[in-house]
């Protein structure tokens, strides 16, 4: 009896041990073939750096490297223009109404990209994307540093604002049941719902959404003045990212953030704590093109086109200190429009 | 003659299953050294610190250790298959947590299983359970 169940007992290991290391072959060769992201094995990375990926000359970047000012962009991933928020909204932006009266240069334009990675590249470094080139936002082939002043489940940087992992036992034991249990496909939505909720919770209070942390984000930005002097300070904004195809939803996110924004820059003018500001969108929301949400295509919107919803976005500059010419210059290029 | 036969067979599956296990460590300390590429929309700084490289010592001292145990202790072959796929598992759980996106719950799930029939095994094979 023994020897017959380890017999089958046997042959189980071996079926299940062969499945499992196929499995972890094909998974390595497919992703690691398939993504365009960064290698960041331990030998493998020094390989794949490209000395090439550096920043255009009057990029964005460049400027900001050149003149050593402190700055502090403000990316809010996904966020509408002004004409395609008000066709999903069915009303004005009042945020965009307060960037146009704060900013010195406000405006639009079309990026080649409706990827965060490769947009943020073009926009910032003016750097075109190459197949199978890891010259992406916010890596850059490791050429350019980045100081991300917060961190979201995309992009994270250790000692910034806070954290993408769990802080604390209890906030681990709070989610992560609930994480496994998204994880696995059979399962009711109720666990989805549920874990979906708690993200959400957390990513907004990392968030412009988050109405105290303008006094946090300033005093994070004095504290480390001296980080990587010459590079811009990145906060990267994903909480209406996730919530964009909550069309009912765009007046409240439109709120929170306008409040957050005028209270920081005053909070950062009367403390000084950097010299320019600047805040932008790195492409318009996926309404379009996102094939997980079908819902999305009977808004099908009537004045704005695909491009301008996907690949629109806006930038703004408010001078802090004093006006940098140079900045003007580069981000009026980018600013042409108004749409 | 059949179950001498058998118990032929039941080695013979135990070293192939040990050797599978042994191929999957390497696998994973080689691409930890030389291919892993992390997804372009989730990307961690300082990168050095969350993709796992900071394991890989530990890698290599888990594979030597599995060759001597093997060759010079002379470990048995059903203590070793569930010691490699012991190995494995905690390998695959902790890479998981460090982004390495082809591990997944279902994944683990299985290595867990795997090693949990490994160990049956073992006991069946040691002790006078089921006799």
């Amino acid at each position: 009896m023994k020897k017959k169940i380890r017999y089958y007992i046997n042959y189980i290991i071996f079926f299940l041990s062969f499945a499992l290391f196929t499995r972890l072959l094909q998974g390595q060769i497919v992703f690691n073939k398939g993504h365009t992201g960064p290698n960041v094995s331990l030998i493998g990375s020094k390989f794949s750096m490209s000395k090439n990926c550096k920043p255009e000359n009057n990029s964005i970047l460049s400027v900001i490297k050149n003149k050593s000012r402190k700055t502090l962009i403000i990316i809010l991933d996904g966020y509408p223009v002004a004409s395609v928020y008000k066709d999903l909204a069915s009303e004005e932006s009042r945020l965009h109404m307060l960037l146009k009266e704060e900013s010195i240069i406000y405006g639009s334009n079309y990026t080649l990209y409706d990827r965060t990675g490769k947009s943020l590249a073009y926009l910032l470094a003016g750097i075109k994307y190459k197949s199978g080139s890891n010259c992406t936002y916010p890596y850059f082939s490791n050429n350019i540093p980045i100081n991300f002043a917060n961190s979201s489940q995309f992009y994270s940087q250790d000692d910034s604002l806070c954290n993408s992992r769990f802080s604390s036992i209890k906030e681990l034991i709070g989610i992560a049941p609930f994480k496994i249990l998204n994880e696995l496909t059979f399962l009711s939505e109720r666990f989805r719902n549920v874990y979906t909720e708690k993200l959400s919770n957390k990513i907004k209070e990392c968030s412009i959404a988050n109405n105290k942390i303008q006094t946090s984000l300033n005093k994070w930005i004095l504290n480390n003045s001296n980080l990587n002097k010459g590079n811009p300070f990145i906060f990267h904004d994903v909480y209406f990212h996730q919530k964009y195809f909550e069309f009912s939803r765009y007046p409240i996110i439109d709120s929170q953030y306008l409040n957050t924004i005028k209270s920081l820059i005053s909070i950062i003018k009367s403390s000084n704590s950097i010299d320019d500001l600047i805040i932008m969108s790195d492409h318009g929301p996926r309404t379009f093109s996102n094939p997980m949400q079908k819902k999305l295509k009977e808004h099908t919107l009537v004045s704005s086109t695909r491009n301008m919803n996907e690949n629109g976005y806006f930038i703004s500059y408010i001078p802090i200190s004093s006006n940098n010419n140079e900045l003007l210059r580069v981000i009026s290029k980018h600013a042409k429009y108004k749409f | 003659m059949a179950t001498i036969k058998r118990l032929d067979q039941n080695k013979f599956l135990c070293k192939v299953s040990a050797s599978i296990g042994f191929l999957f460590l390497l696998l994973q300390l080689l691409n930890n050294l030389f291919f892993y590429k992390t997804d372009i929309i989730t990307i961690r700084f300082p990168l050095a610190k969350h993709y796992g490289n900071q394991l890989i010592p530990a890698q290599i001292i888990i594979c030597i250790v599995i060759m001597l145990l093997y060759k010079l202790v002379k470990v048995r072959i059903e203590r070793m298959a569930w010691i490699i796929w012991l190995a494995c598992f905690t390998i695959s759980t902790l890479l998981f947590s460090f982004n390495h996106h082809y591990y997944n719950i279902e994944f683990l799930f299985s290595l867990l299983l795997l090693l949990f029939f490994s160990l049956a095994n073992d006991l069946l094979y040691n002790t006078n359970l089921l006799r």
